[in-house]
């Protein structure tokens, strides 16, 4: 597990409901796990400010497992 | 120095109701219940415009307040979906329903969820300026006329309703309420997350919740930073009811209890400039409240804030 997707699965820990299941495949789609839109948004800008950039609607649509938006994210500060 | 002294609302007797619709559109009661918190959604009738919102909340105002009509020096109506194309103003329209005086200034507002804020240091600044003894602000933005039915985003979201505001002299004695430490944000750039193209409303949810769960915040903490206040020191934050989620995700961030930040949209909607007015309302004459702070936010993309004070002769009475 990548420093970026540890930092993921934290965040949706602190922005999703309570009762979201545990992230345990990287490579599903987030919302298979029964993350909605607004937990997504949520989500994407807890880590905007976490990281200080910004993730265009078009990168947000692309970014829906853990592991696409780890290497995201890892490419954005390399 | 003016202050608010009774807030009257009204609200379609009609709605739609959400939990009917949820296989139309593919989302949960959950979905419902924990994200969008709207049961039900106001819609005026088609023979109502917007001014006929405006001149039921007038006539609660009357009947709660006892407000002779020929004494209001002014009438401002914060909307954007106007009488016919706005031509004449929905204000003059109200003005001319209603049967004012002449010698009564109309004019209208142009904003959304920001509105009822902005309205309130508009017409208390037009009223001290001008000697001016009695006005009333109005919200009524009907989003219904804009709403694409197809378009889950938004058609389960808004409600139609209308809110007046008097507003006169602060007078010792009675409960009324200063307006004060205003801020005030545009992000004009922004502006096409919640438009309307081709006569239909087009929202970007990401832009608006990201906008609105930033800056909304930062603005009541300016707001509190200018009165010299910690949040503690205030009793109820009233947020435009823009959805439950966005107005969960602000408290949150704010970091106040949950009994601070009321919601009050479940029966109507998110009214747009309405929403804030119409809880507020509710705690006007509360003894145990005696600071609250308003935060509007959306259309623009903007966003305001200000700071509510019970006047100290009013605190205690019925």
């Amino acid at each position: 597990m990548s420093a970026h997707s540890t930092t993921v699965v934290d965040t949706i820990r602190q922005v999703c409901p309570p009762g979201t299941p545990k992230i345990d495949d990287f490579d599903k789609p987030l919302m298979d796990f029964g993350l909605d839109s607004l937990d997504l948004s949520a989500l994407f800008l807890a880590l905007e400010e976490r990281y200080g950039i910004k993730i265009s609607d078009d990168e947000f649509d692309k970014l829906d497992t853990v592991n696409r938006i780890a290497a995201f994210l890892a490419e954005k500060k390399a | 120095m003016i202050s608010i002294s009774a807030i009257s609302d009204y609200v379609p007797e009609h709605a739609l109701a959400n939990a009917e619709r949820l296989d139309e559109f593919g989302i949960t009661q959950d979905f419902l219940d924990t994200k969008i918190g709207v049961m039900r959604v106001a819609r005026k009738g088609n023979d109502q415009e917007t001014s006929d919102l405006c001149v039921g909340a007038f006539r609660k105002l009357q009947s709660e307040a006892g407000v002779d009509p020929t004494s209001v020096d002014c009438v401002v109506v914060c909307t954007q979906n106007p009488d016919g194309h706005g031509l004449p103003h929905t204000s003059a329209v109200v003005h001319g329903k209603l049967g004012l005086k002449p010698d009564c200034a109309s004019f209208d507002v142009s904003l959304g969820c920001s509105g009822y804020v902005y309205g309130l240091s508009v017409v208390s600044s037009f009223m001290a300026a001008n000697g001016l003894e009695r006005g009333l602000l109005f919200t009524a933005d009907p989003y219904s006329k804009i709403v694409d039915p197809a378009d889950k985003n938004t058609c389960l979201l808004f409600g139609d309703a209308a809110s007046v505001t008097l507003l006169q002299p602060a007078a010792g004695g009675s409960d009324n309420w200063v307006a004060s430490d205003f801020r005030f944000i545009s992000q004009g750039s922004q502006g096409k997350a919640l438009s309307v193209e081709n006569g239909r409303l087009r929202m970007n949810g990401r832009a608006v919740f990201s906008f609105s769960a930033t800056e909304a915040p930062r603005l009541i903490g300016e707001t509190l930073a200018r009165a010299g206040l910690t949040k503690e020191a205030i009793d109820v934050f009233l947020l435009h009811q823009g959805s439950k989620f966005i107005v969960d995700t602000i408290r949150d961030r704010l970091d106040v209890a949950p009994h601070k930040v009321p919601l009050k949209m479940s029966a109507f909607g998110n009214t747009v400039s309405s929403s804030i007015p119409m809880m507020l309302r509710d705690y006007l004459r509360r003894d145990d409240v005696s600071r609250i702070v308003l935060c509007g936010f959306g259309v623009g993309l903007s966003a305001a804030s200000c700071l509510l004070t019970r006047n100290a002769g009013g605190a205690g009475q019925p």
